[in-house]
């Protein structure tokens, strides 16, 4: 039996197709009755691919276990809101709510007034049609949500309980809205270019869609590493995993992006910096789920697939090639005649100056991460032996560049657009300067000499006020929103730098009614709980914080044991302060007596915080400004 | 004529002179800057003067990156050794990288310490190894365990990093 998720999915290709064809024939023959047609294909194939979706939901919802991708991954008791999530828990469910995703900005551009002008949304429309196509074909003939099991089983195997989180309901979504929307941006330049545009239209039409998708990144980067925090129980939230790097590639590729697109205009190189970002980061993006469906390199989240591996890595070559191709057969149309670029000390200190040293910045952390990342491979394809980096190599590169491009970005809102005065430059620095030399020598005290947080701190505190002495002084809309997102990464900045050097791990086997010290907290540990329910029991223990003689809080942490699942899944207790949180881990037990595993980082909250302070700013921007009359 | 005879002969029909100063402040330079930037680079060929500019602005970010990669390499890197090549293997100081399947009953465990005690195999050979550390939730239907460490001075393999390949049951994570 053919399901209905698959005759959809079939639709949809087809539709696709022939709104392909439609769309190329109408344009070269200026069919105006085509040119609809195309429109409606591509309307109607994005319905049912949005109906195709629904189908596999409700399969999910009503326990439908003939699909062997609902088997996998779902199970009877699962709670309503994961068998929801459970969606985009595998490969292919994840590659459909992509292409769901995809195909909903594609409706956008179809039916924005904005790309109406000499069938723009059609020639743009025609290439997300082809990346369409790829992924309904790859969804239909290589890894299938809809395929069918011979015996249909009376329960499933249940979801993974580590994703069993909200932070695994969101994060997909997120970071695969903002994968696509690096396409859009990718099909403007490509359709200008292959016209031989000369106005560069693309560079205005870019903007909102990178501002848009940038925003997304960040945020899945971020809703990623919060779930690892809170979930994977050892700790941290970022740990240079392939995966992760993969998601951090195009995020550099893209800040760069961001801010050579926000360069007025007439700027010698921007165009053609515009251009070489977004074709790359719009490359990154596939290379990310090469990366992660491929199996070339080992990480912990690797989904293992040969075949889908390499028709990504096929695809990413083709790209490439055409890529190349237009932006070296086309290089004439991206000069631009503006001012060039003379480092004389008087543009030194400009905005201008400092985005295109930040821009260099980026890119070399990302040349730095993407070469660490596949040194694996590059030492088993030109060396004897494999060899594989771990964190400390990440560190080394990134944390020099990071606090060079944070300091630049530090000096930066105190600089005019051209060059700034010395006088004008001296009259902004000194506060900013003062403020980030009083913190470095302070937290050099009470991190016991640790010079690069001390650096950092400095950075940090430094662009902070010179940010706010900036909003104070002289402000508008787009500047607001663009220094919130500043001082959001400075919040950021300092979560991860406290996070990194405040940290306390201890370890200890406690009876009922001992304490463990950690930090200035005294944890009280009353002895074990066990519940019962109907599918699970769970061990958990629930301890008293007190600070001096007050009472704070409590701190749980839980084995849960599912019946389905022969292991258990931890849930760590964290009690989050502004200062500091202390991370509880159950270790393991004899009757009453357990292990505890707490751990105490610094700053934490701050990481978040910062990432809201992020999302405002961009908010900010995006949003359009009264026009006055 | 031999090529390094060419080569001169190119050189001394163009020469091409570029002060380092003009690199980075212009044309002319105030007294008061560093002595070095007076230093003038000869260009051969048909090098022009805005060229070699460019190339040296090029040098300053590839050489910094270089010099952060390299530094970075040194105690990072993890070598990858199948374990029977591990067994042959002179204890040396440098990290080694391991994957393998865990050998059915070998696992001892003392959460108290913690200590976990474990062998891995590859099908023909097996090691034994030590991790100071807790007992991961999923460790003992891991299909594959991949672990980073050193040999001790009394050749016990001390892992410094533990991971697991996820269960078939699950498709995996993200």
């Amino acid at each position: 039996m053919v399901s209905t998720g698959v005759v959809l999915l079939y639709l949809a290709l087809g539709l696709s197709i022939y709104a392909i064809i439609t769309g190329i024939t109408g344009i070269k023959g200026h069919n105006h009755s085509l040119l609809t047609h195309s429109r409606r294909a591509t309307t109607i194939s994005v319905i049912s691919i949005g109906g195709a979706a629904l189908s596999l939901l409700r399969a999910f919802i009503g326990n439908d276990f003939r699909f062997a991708y609902v088997v996998r991954n779902s199970e009877r008791s699962l709670p309503l809101v994961y068998k929801i999530s459970a969606l985009w828990a595998g490969q292919s469910g994840s590659l459909l709510l992509w292409l769901l995703i995809l195909s909903i900005m594609t409706l956008i551009v179809h039916y924005h007034k904005r790309y109406r002008e000499e069938e723009l949304d059609t020639k743009v429309v025609i290439v997300i049609n082809l990346v369409r196509v790829l992924f309904l074909v790859l969804l239909l003939f290589v890894t299938s949500p809809f395929e069918m099991v011979e015996v249909v089983p009376r329960d499933g195997n249940g979801l993974n309980p580590m994703l069993q989180s909200l932070g695994m309901v969101i994060h997909p979504p997120i970071l695969f809205t903002g994968f696509s929307g690096f396409l859009i941006p990718f099909a403007f330049v490509v359709v200008d270019l292959l016209k031989r545009d000369k106005e560069a239209g693309w560079l205005r039409r870019s903007r909102p869609w990178v501002l848009f998708s940038w925003t997304m990144l960040t945020a899945g980067i971020v809703t990623g590493g919060q779930w690892a925090y809170t979930e994977l129980g050892w700790g941290g939230y970022w740990a240079w995993d392939p995966v992760e790097n993969a998601s951090l590639f195009p995020w550099l590729t893209a800040t760069a992006l961001v801010h050579t697109l926000m360069m007025p205009k007439g700027k010698r190189h921007t165009k053609l910096w515009s251009v070489v970002l977004i074709m790359v980061t719009f490359l990154l993006t596939i290379f990310g789920t090469f990366l992660t469906r491929s199996g070339v390199l080992d990480s912990v989240h690797a989904f293992s697939s040969g075949v889908l591996g390499q028709i990504f890595l096929a695809v990413l070559g083709i790209i490439a090639a055409v890529s190349l191709y237009l932006g070296i057969s086309r290089r004439g149309l991206l000069q631009d005649e503006g001012e060039s670029a003379d480092f004389t000390p008087s543009h030194w200190f400009s905005k201008w100056t400092s985005i295109q040293i930040a821009n260099v910045v980026f890119l070399l952390i990302f040349v730095g991460v993407f070469l660490g990342t596949m040194f694996p491979l590059i030492s088993r394809t030109f060396g004897d032996r494999e060899i594989v980096l771990d964190e400390s190599f990440y560190h080394q590169i990134s944390i020099p560049l990071f606090l060079i491009v944070l300091f630049i970005m530090g000096i930066s809102p105190i600089c005019d657009w051209d060059s700034t005065h010395p006088r004008l430059l001296l009259r902004r620095v000194w506060m900013p300067g003062l403020a980030g030399m009083i913190i470095a020598l302070f937290s050099y005290r009470i991190s016991d000499g640790h010079v690069t947080a001390s650096l950092s701190f400095a950075i940090g505190v430094f662009g902070l006020v010179a940010h706010l002495q900036e909003i104070v002084r002289k402000c508008h809309k787009r500047k607001l929103g663009a220094y919130l997102v500043h001082i959001g990464i400075i919040l950021m900045l300092i979560g991860i730098t406290g996070s990194s050097v405040f940290v306390e791990d201890v370890f200890q086997t406690v009876n009922p009614g001992d304490t463990v010290a950690v930090g200035d907290y005294v944890l009280e540990y009353p002895g074990l709980q066990v519940k019962w329910g109907i599918y699970h029991h769970t061990v958990s223990t629930t301890l008293d914080i007190y600070k001096g003689d007050s009472f704070l809080g409590e701190l749980t942490s839980a084995k849960t044991f599912r019946d389905s699942q022969k292991q258990p899944s931890t849930d760590v207790g964290i009690f989050s302060t502004f200062k500091e949180d202390l991370y509880l881990n159950l270790a393991g037990w004899q009757s009453q007596t357990a292990q505890l595993h707490i751990q105490r980082f610094g700053l934490v909250r701050w990481i978040w915080l910062g990432s809201f302070v992020i999302y405002l700013g961009m908010l900010v921007i995006m949003i359009p400004a009264k026009k006055r009359s | 004529m031999t090529l390094s005879a060419k080569w001169t002969a190119k050189a001394v029909t163009k020469v091409t002179k570029i002060k380092l100063s003009s690199v980075f402040l212009g044309e002319s330079v105030p007294s008061r800057f560093p002595h070095f930037l007076n230093t003038t680079i000869v260009g051969v060929g048909s090098m022009p003067g805005k060229k070699i500019k460019i190339v040296l602005l090029f040098m300053i970010p590839v050489l910094l990156l270089g010099y952060l990669a390299f530094r970075g390499f040194e105690n990072s890197a993890a070598y990858y050794y199948t374990i029977s090549e591990v067994l042959a293997l002179e204890t040396n100081g440098s990290k080694l990288r391991i994957k393998g399947e865990l050998v059915e009953d070998s696992v001892e465990y003392n959460p108290e310490l913690p200590l976990l005690k474990f062998s891995l195999t590859d099908g023909d050979h097996s090691l034994a190894v030590r991790y100071e550390g807790v007992l991961p939730d999923n460790f003992e239907h891991a299909d594959e365990v991949i672990i980073e460490g050193k040999f001790n001075p009394e050749r016990e393999f001390i892992v410094s990093k533990l991971m697991l390949q996820c269960p078939s049951k699950y498709e995996g994570e993200e």
